[in-house]
């Protein structure tokens, strides 16, 4: 029956058209399909992991990032208190010396007060002697010649004065 | 299914509504190859004629009748005289019992529907032929397809490496990917790389011609891998793929396989055996293909022939009849989709198996 006779001239196309098809195929497509879809596969892998190496690398620098931001802000904390001792302490240190200034300054001009007051005393003592001398010339010119004798009356007589006083 | 119904019917009654007639009937002749209506009516329906006329070869592509002309695509016929050389001339040339140079295509057995040459002396003899008939045409037709499907998809390659292919690519992508996953490399072993080219081609090339079937007008619906003279080839590359490059273990497990020892012998009943199945193997592989694509056209076919054997008895019956014929048909087409897949993925599963057994690594030692 024809339908199982294979016809040779068919079984000649069938061979030269198959064989060409698998040599062009061979040669061009094949190895190029599936090397493309090999290196794909590889590509979306390593893709894949390195995605999840850089998301886990992403978590451990937040906690990096978290850790450094709360040691920084314990240490500003720090700072701020030790700031705020300084602050305090010089505060202070700029009184005392504000004080210790004023005292000495209060000293020195209690003492240039007595000394020019000592000075005032002693040249008023002087001016009172030769007022003194003056008046007491005039009203004993007579009395005493000699300036000596005058001079040694007056200042025994201050002398007591300043006993008296003392 | 309402469609199709109303355009058997007024096929069948009358010719009043030609306009309409003729948009409906393009329809069903898209769906189902039922171009033999008007023949039916004047000469005697031979339905074994018409079921076999469609699934074996012929030298010209029979498109369909339009009252008394044939409308068919001539091809080329390439013979070789027994004393005169080559010829070659268009088949419209031998139409009708046309003798041409000699040449005619026979009526009568044993060459019935084959060139013939007739000699001087009246004697007929078949030449050479390498004719381009309806099966080579669509063999043709179907390796372009399939070249230009996969060369399509590495040019995409070539041009953009790591970019997946999207629409008709994207699923011959993940049909080669399935093929050389799924079945060369589990099957063939380790070095299935030296095998999955013949193998992935092998399917395509089954594949698309199977599907290319199916479609009943011009550029499809020849029998090409319904016929034996197309998987004998495939069967045959398969055989020489098999036993070419088959490895000491297998040539081992035939001649000497390990069975209990009087099995081999005094007389070699099981090395007999082994040796038989190499060629059994491929030729289950050829049967099988064969057979399952034949089937599938025939059956469509013999759907069409009720038509028309009860369309003899009475109209009103064939009516009836076509109703459920055209049904079953399209019921059947869609059963013959998945055939020409699962086929086609079952010689390259069987090819793959057989090749894999040929590569097959020593037996572990039992302890």
């Amino acid at each position: 029956m024809e339908l199982f006779t294979p016809e040779s001239g068919l079984i000649f196309w069938m061979l030269i058209v198959f064989l060409t098809v698998l040599f062009v195929l061979w040669k061009f497509a094949w190895p190029s399909i599936t090397k493309a879809i090999a290196n794909r596969e590889k590509y979306i892998n390593d893709s894949v992991k390195a995605a999840d190496e850089a998301f886990s690398k992403l978590e451990t620098i937040k906690e990096e990032r978290n850790a450094i931001l709360t040691k920084a802000r314990e240490e500003q904390n720090a700072q701020f208190k030790e700031v705020q001792v300084l602050k305090e302490k010089l505060i202070e240190d700029a009184k005392n010396e504000a004080r210790a200034e004023a005292d000495k300054l209060i000293a020195d001009a209690r003492k240039s007060i007595l000394a020019e007051k000592e000075q005032a005393l002693k040249e008023v003592r002087n001016q009172v002697a030769l007022l003194s001398i003056g008046i007491a010339g005039r009203v004993l010119r007579k009395n005493l010649e000699s300036d000596k004798s005058q001079m040694e009356l007056v200042d025994q007589i201050l002398d007591e004065m300043d006993t008296q006083k003392n | 299914m309402r469609l199709i119904r109303n355009n058997v019917q007024k096929k069948m009654s009358s010719n009043k509504y030609i306009g309409l007639e003729i948009v409906l009937l393009l329809l069903v002749v898209f769906l189902l190859p039922v171009h033999a209506g008007e023949t039916a009516e004047k000469k005697a329906f031979n339905p074994g004629e018409f079921v076999v006329g469609h699934v074996t070869d012929s030298y010209s592509w029979h498109i369909t009748k339009s009252g008394e002309t044939e409308l068919s695509i001539p091809l080329l016929v390439i013979v070789k005289s027994q004393d005169r050389g080559w010829f070659a001339f268009n088949s419209s040339k031998l139409n009708e019992g046309a003798t041409y140079q000699g040449f005619k295509i026979a009526d009568t057995d044993p060459y019935r529907n084959k060139v013939v040459e007739i000699l001087p002396n009246e004697e007929i003899v078949r030449p050479t032929d390498i004719s381009i008939t309806k099966d080579v045409a669509s063999l043709l037709i179907c390796a372009t397809l399939v070249l230009w499907i996969v060369l399509s998809l590495a040019r995409h390659y070539k041009k953009a490496p790591m970019k997946a292919p999207g629409g008709f690519l994207g699923a011959i992508e993940f049909v080669v990917i399935f093929i050389q996953d799924e079945v060369i490399k589990p099957c063939v072993g380790n070095d299935y790389k030296r095998y999955s080219p013949y193998l992935l081609t092998l399917f395509f090339f089954i594949l698309i011609n199977n599907l290319m079937g199916l479609i009943p007008v011009f550029p499809g619906g020849a029998n090409v891998s319904g016929n034996l003279a197309i998987t004998s080839v495939m069967a045959v590359c398969t055989f020489l793929a098999i036993n070419l490059f088959g490895n000491k273990e297998y040539w081992k497990d035939i001649f000497w396989p390990e069975v209990p020892t009087w099995l081999k012998v005094p007389l070699p009943i099981m090395p007999f055996l082994e040796l038989f199945g190499i060629f059994t193997k491929p030729i289950a592989l050829m049967v099988r293909l064969f057979a399952n694509m034949l089937a599938g056209h025939m059956i469509a076919m013999v759907f069409m022939a009720m038509i028309f054997i009860f369309g003899a008895i009475s109209p009103l019956l064939g009516t009836g009849v076509s109703v459920f014929a055209i049904f079953f048909a399209i019921f059947m087409n869609f059963l013959e989709l998945l055939v020409c897949v699962i086929q086609a993925y079952v010689f390259t599963l069987l090819s793959s198996v057989f090749i894999g057994l040929s590569r097959m690594e020593p037996h572990k030692k039992e302890i």
